[in-house]
């Protein structure tokens, strides 16, 4: 098994690492870093609450490996709040009920993220698209359908523009 | 679960990637986007001793126009794909299809050359990429290049003509502009994203005057690989605009290449039902193709 | 008593308002959002290993051999445990006897030894220092099979010629009841029809989003075993660990870190958890597993895989006279722990009449041993699949007299006016709103303009369907009610401590850990409320046996009764501790005109004294005060609503199927719930919303298939399919309040919800079809079900 050197900016902080060939970005975020927040409930890339976004895209941790983002820059659900303020997404999961065990919530955060980024006011189809991939056992999708809700009216109204990591 | 130990290659070059392909032949595997491969390795039902991780080759990322025909680098991401405004505007079935593939955090990371070669009968390119006329461009390292339809490129399940030494550089879809063409794409699955139960593709072309010179279906995940239907008898004493004949060409069409498709039962999935939802998702690309509905996205039909 | 609460209100108090009823924000779960909470999976602690475990490939076999010299030549590898190796060191799992006839028991050694009943069943752990390297000396280790003949279908398992699971049982019939209450005889004289019905609901995994887990961390603290389990039950579990471990129980903290759903699959107990906490005792360091979907699938408990036949004699007007049923439950491979076996089958056939009036009432019900992994409780138990039964039947009913499917229900619902009604299954209904559900519900969801468009869309080839389900759901369980039917265990002993702390904020203490439910928000609504505290000063420690008192955990909607009604009783107390004390420190001569708000001692002349002031007195200058009155502010109290009570709801699901690829598409969901009094209406409505679309996945898409060699087919997320965003409907949510009898007014809601969520879009689907006398009688109602009950329609259905 092969062992690599990767330079890698996490939630704006550069890591030097080695990591091992088979190591996935989730396992290396989780347990070589400790950024916890991103979970693993499937490691087959159905369920979504490992996605995390590298150089702006929104993709599933379990399947790509540690040693693949080297040089690259990577969001997690940590990264989102800056200085303690929450970011929009995360207001809106938190004021409307998007979440109850927490568990889905970084892959549902993270996927908004980009598709938020991409489109502040995104129609009906787009955002089943994106959300088609999260699932969620707790809600029901009820409350993740306001807390969407509440973003596109926040964007309607030129609230506080969801800003974010740079591309 | 966690992979089985593999050591992984990051070349930078398609000459040191064919290099390691030579190397190791049946050992290694291509790292694409890995969204068909990483699933695998996590559940330990492959076992390479090597990745060859083509992520670094930047020249196999590319879109390119030339001579009549656009050439997609086999690494070029799906998403790339799906916003490319250059392919909405070539080749509108490949953009309107790649939407369907799974969710866009897939898509973000899936390529068309790792989707071609994973061949997944269920995969949505591939019928696309058939009806197309789309070709592969195999390389090897002894400066060996060989072009490959893609129906002829798949051998059945999961199984492709790839020889270990190759490597898929491109996909290359020529462009017809003599005559205009309408298309349709259309996919069942049990929920929006997950994999096709059945899709079909569908091109049609129109003589200016308005009759139909050619029709031709494309179905996928009936059988171990997508088969091909010409259609054109059905379509020819038919004319533009004349929607009921058309609604009843496409519905005894749709339901003839359901009958006549190789069809297999699994498990979870009776070949009965795979039949009944290959005659609907044909019967959609065909609507759509000749009654210029937009692509509907396996909803009620109405 | 109508409230609507679909209204997005994040209330923050003012002073004097009551908190409990209002959307009091989840501010404790702000650190949640923010990535950062701590989940089993999240813990890392030095010298930390790993366990992989190897589970058996065959659904039934014996054990010859187990080779483990391979795994062990790994580096990195510190232990493999076998059967053998903890013979006699861990107990086994010997499910309780039932108090029922022919109660029979299984017992399941922890890691198999000598015979394997399911696929997934542990043989051996694997403890390494990091996880890839145990799973790859678990793929090392070589056991030899010889494979037996694999009891599949649990109606086969009942056949005398029959391979037996467990030889010493002598069937595979863990629990056969028989029972008959009322005159059945009498009441088949008197009908006027005998109407059958069947169902038929497969196999189901409650699938929380996060698996099972469990890090035992020896010498972590001065406790000589810290053990972190995301259960919902963290006394329990320490008590069966010590019993099963032989470690003295004082000698093992347990704590439910953060949990990722539990929905009762986290309520059972397993085999894993205790090899866990067994090596970090014997190893000496921390010891971590983590379950992954393809374990998860194949390991943790399964339900509602069952058959069911009713029966019911109607008189002429349309009253259920009678019901009989015969139920038989395929409860997997052993009896599971402790529950048991028979939670399922006792409880699917023994409350199966509901909310409805049945006076007369037979079954006769089997759970029975097969070769899949072990049933246990899942958000409601047997109640949704007795929901299912009694609400095909009720509909069967409707068509055969001609009747329509709502007037049947409303002859038969129990009224408020024959409360308290005594069922025959003995249980006492009251204080339940029943019939008031039932016809808000029609009337919400405009019953009859619904029958009217469904019939104008039949004249045009289109197929919708309305379905209905009043589900009756017992919740907040005491020491009355077994924990499971039949067994010797009993829930209701819930301790909650109030503690005061030196700088006048309040500490409650109540082992009652959440999965999802956010129980100390509503716990600190209830708290602010009875103590006069402000929120920001009221932290609820709810997942640690060494912080908070026994409670006997987070299951059977019960916890905000329980917890609430503890809070209430220990409050009063607390309360009149604090203004003895501010009284003598006030100077006033009693503690009468005294009270607390906003964490403030206010007395009726103006005067105030802050919590934080008084505080300092009585800890750090306690000289200060009177001992006799200065008599500390920890004050420990538990409730016991000792029957439980009823709350209720009716469903309504407006489904249409396309008739050409057989999909549902849901149109509308109506729901008027009936949980009590409210505690906080957003966290209900994400109750309701949750639980409902879970019986939704179970009414159109979830299924475990196994073939007949029990091989589970089904073994990842792309097959076994829950319901996606695109999925579900809005879900329109109403309430009634009809307070219970016990402390507080609270019932609780997790799962009845889940009730009507399968039931009511099942009977939506067998309503659309039979219009086309199309039957469908097995639940996922997939796609390809209905077309094939379609096809098989008299008539070949509709051409679309």
């Amino acid at each position: 098994m092969s062992t690599h050197r990767i330079t890698v900016t996490v939630n704006r902080t550069t890591h030097e690492a080695a990591v091992s060939s088979r190591i996935s970005l989730a396992d290396f975020l989780r347990d070589q870093l400790g950024y916890t927040g991103t979970h693993l409930a499937c490691e087959h890339g159905v369920c979504g609450s490992c996605t995390v976004v590298v150089d702006g895209r929104a993709v599933r941790s379990c399947l790509i490996l540690a040693a693949q983002v080297d040089g690259r820059m990577v969001l997690t659900l940590e990264g989102l709040a800056e200085s303690g303020r929450l970011h929009p997404i995360q207001q809106a999961l938190l004021d409307h009920h998007g979440f109850q065990c927490g568990f889905c919530t970084p892959g549902v955060a993270m996927s908004l993220y980009e598709l938020f980024q991409r489109n502040p006011d995104p129609a009906d189809d787009e955002v089943e698209g994106y959300l088609s991939g999260c699932l969620c056992r707790c809600t029901g999708y009820g409350g993740i359908r306001r807390s969407v809700a509440a973003l596109r009216a926040n964007a309607a109204h030129g609230e506080e523009r969801i800003r974010g990591q740079a591309d | 679960m966690k992979p089985p130990p593999f050591d992984l290659h990051r070349p930078e070059s398609l000459e040191a990637a064919l290099e390691l392909r030579d190397r190791h032949g049946d050992e290694a595997k291509l790292l694409a986007g890995g969204q068909s491969l990483m699933p695998l390795l996590n559940m330990r039902l492959v076992r390479p001793s090597y990745l060859i991780d083509l992520n670094r080759v930047a020249e196999l990322s590319h879109i390119t126009m030339q001579d009549g025909r656009v050439r997609i680098g086999a690494m070029t991401r799906q998403r790339v794909i799906e916003n490319s405004a250059e392919l909405a505007s070539h080749v509108p079935l490949l953009t309107d299809a790649t939407r369907h593939i799974a969710y866009p955090q897939i898509r973000n990371q899936g390529t068309i050359g790792g989707s071609v070669s994973h061949a997944d009968p269920a995969a949505d390119l591939l019928p696309v990429l058939i009806a197309l006329g789309a070709e592969l461009t195999l390389r090897s390292t002894n400066g060996g290049e060989r072009y490959v339809p893609v129906q002829d490129f798949l051998t059945g399940y999961l199984g492709t003509i790839i020889a270990p030494q190759e490597i898929l550089t491109a996909v290359t879809i020529p462009l017809r502009t003599d005559v205009p063409y309408q298309y349709g794409f259309a996919k069942y699955a049990r929920h929006r994203g997950a994999l096709a139960i059945a899709n079909a593709a569908v091109v049609v072309r129109q003589a200016p005057a308005g009759s139909y010179l050619a029709a031709s279906v494309t179905v996928g995940g009936i059988g171990p690989k997508p088969a091909t239907f010409d259609l054109t008898d059905r379509f020819t004493s038919c004319t533009r605009g004349d929607t009921a004949a058309l609604g009843r060409a496409a519905r005894h069409a749709a339901d003839a290449v359901a009958d006549q498709v190789e069809a297999e039962a699994d498990a979870l999935v009776s070949e009965e039902f795979r039949r009944q939802t290959c005659a609907v998702v044909c019967e959609q690309a065909l609507r759509q193709a000749l009654l210029g509905k937009g692509i509907e996205f396996e909803g009620v039909q109405q | 008593m109508d409230k609507r609460t679909d209204q997005e209100d994040m209330v923050r108090t003012t002073k004097q308002a009551q908190l409990v009823g209002t959307n009091m924000a989840i501010s404790d779960a702000r650190y949640l959002v923010m990535g950062e909470g701590r989940y089993v999976g999240d813990i890392n602690l030095p010298r930390m290993l790993h366990v992989a475990f190897l589970r058996s490939i065959h659904a039934h076999a014996r054990i010859v051999s187990v080779d483990v010299s391979e795994a062990l030549k790994i580096p990195g590898v510190e232990a493999v445990l076998t059967g053998n190796d903890i013979l006699g060191k861990i107990a086994p799992f010997i499910s309780q006897p039932q108090r029922y006839s022919s109660g029979q028991v299984t017992t399941q050694e922890l890691l198999a030894r000598e015979f394997v009943r399911f696929v997934g069943e542990p043989i051996c752990a694997v403890a390494a220092v990091d996880l890839c390297l145990a799973e790859d000396a678990a793929e090392r280790i070589v056991v030899k099979y010889e494979p037996l003949p694999v009891v599949f279908d649990p109606r086969e398992g009942l056949a005398p010629e029959s391979t037996l699971l467990h030889p010493q049982m002598g069937s595979n019939a863990l629990i056969h009841r028989s029972f008959a209450g009322g005159d059945l005889d009498g009441a088949y004289a008197r009908a006027a029809h005998i109407v059958k019905h069947s169902v038929r609901s497969t196999r189901k995994t409650a699938l929380p989003m996060e698996g099972r887990g469990c890090v035992a961390a020896y010498r972590y603290d001065q406790t000589t075993l810290t053990v972190w389990m995301n259960h919902q039950l963290p006394y329990v579990a320490r008590y069966l660990l010590s019993t099963h471990l032989g470690i003295r129980e004082n000698d093992i903290r347990l704590i439910a870190p953060d949990t990722g759903g539990g929905y009762g699959q986290k309520a059972s107990f397993y085999p894993e958890e205790f090899i866990v906490t067994y090596l970090s005792w014997t190893l000496k360091r921390p010891v971590k597993w983590v379950e992954d979907r393809l374990q998860n699938l194949k390991g943790s408990s399964h339900a509602r895989d069952q058959f069911i036949d009713v029966e019911a004699a109607v008189a002429e007007d349309g009253r259920l006279l009678a019901l009989k049923a015969r139920v038989v439950v395929d409860i997997g491979a052993y009896s599971i722990y402790p529950w048991t076996g028979g939670m399922e089958p006792l409880q699917t056939a023994g409350l199966m009449t509901g909310p409805y009036r049945i006076a007369n009432h037979a079954y006769e019900t089997f759970g029975v041993v097969t070769n899949k992994t072990p049933v246990g409780p899942y958000r409601g138990v047997g109640r949704p699949t007795a929901s299912l039964a009694i609400e095909q039947l009720i509909d069967a009913v409707a068509r055969t007299m001609h009747m329509d499917p709502a007037e049947v229900r409303a002859i038969n619902l129990v009224r408020r006016d024959e409360m308290p009604y005594r069922a025959a299954n003995k249980l006492v209904h009251d204080r339940t709103s029943y019939y008031d559900c039932f016809e808000l519900a029609l009337a919400k969801s405009d019953y009859q303009g619904l029958r009217n468009e469904q019939r104008a869309l039949l004249r045009r080839g289109k197929l919708l369907g309305i379905g209905l389900c009043s589900y009756a759901e017992l919740t907040g369980l005491g020491t009355k009610t077994p924990v499971a039917p039949g067994t010797k265990m009993r829930p209701g002993r819930d301790s909650v401590t109030l503690r005061l702390e030196p700088t006048g904020v309040l500490s409650v203490l109540a082992c009652m850990p959440s999965q999802g439910q956010r129980i100390s928000t509503a716990l600190t609504q209830v708290a602010a409320d009875a103590t006069g505290f402000s929120p920001e000063d009221i932290k609820i420690y709810e997942n640690d046996s060494a912080v908070a008192p026994y409670a006997f955990g987070t299951f059977a909607s019960r916890t905000s009764v329980l917890g609430a009604g503890a809070i209430i009783i220990a409050a009063g107390e607390l309360k009149q501790r604090i203004l003895n004390c501010a009284a003598y420190v006030m100077k006033k001569n009693t503690a009468e005109s005294l009270q607390i708000v906003d964490s403030v001692v206010v007395s009726v002349d103006g005067q105030r004294l802050t919590l934080a002031e008084l505080c300092q007195i009585c800890f750090f200058e306690a000289h200060k005060i009177p001992s006799e009155i200065n008599i500390g502010f920890d004050v420990t109290k538990f409730y016991d609503p000792s029957f439980g009570s009823f709350a209720n709801g009716t469903h309504v699901a407006v489904v249409e199927i396309d008739t050409r690829t057989g999909r549902v598409h849901i149109v509308k969901y109506l729901t008027v719930e009936d949980c009590g009094r409210m505690i906080n209406p957003a966290a209900v409505r994400g109750q309701v919303e949750g639980a409902v679309v879970q019986g939704i996945g179970e009414a159109l898409f979830e299924e475990l298939i196994y073939d007949r060699s029990g091989q589970l087919i089904t073994g990842t997320l792309m097959d076994y399919t829950i319901p996606t965003f695109g999925d579900v409907p809005d879900i329109e949510l109403h309430h009634l309040e009809t307070a219970s009898n016990q402390e507080g007014g609270f019932k609780g809601v997790g799962e009845g919800p889940q009730i009507g969520g399968f039931a009511a879009v099942a009977g939506a689907v067998t309503d659309a079809l039979a219009q086309v006398s199309a039957t469908l009688s097995e639940f996922p109602a997939s796609p390809e079900r209905i077309l094939r009950s379609l096809n098989e329609a008299p008539g070949k259905g509709v051409s679309c």
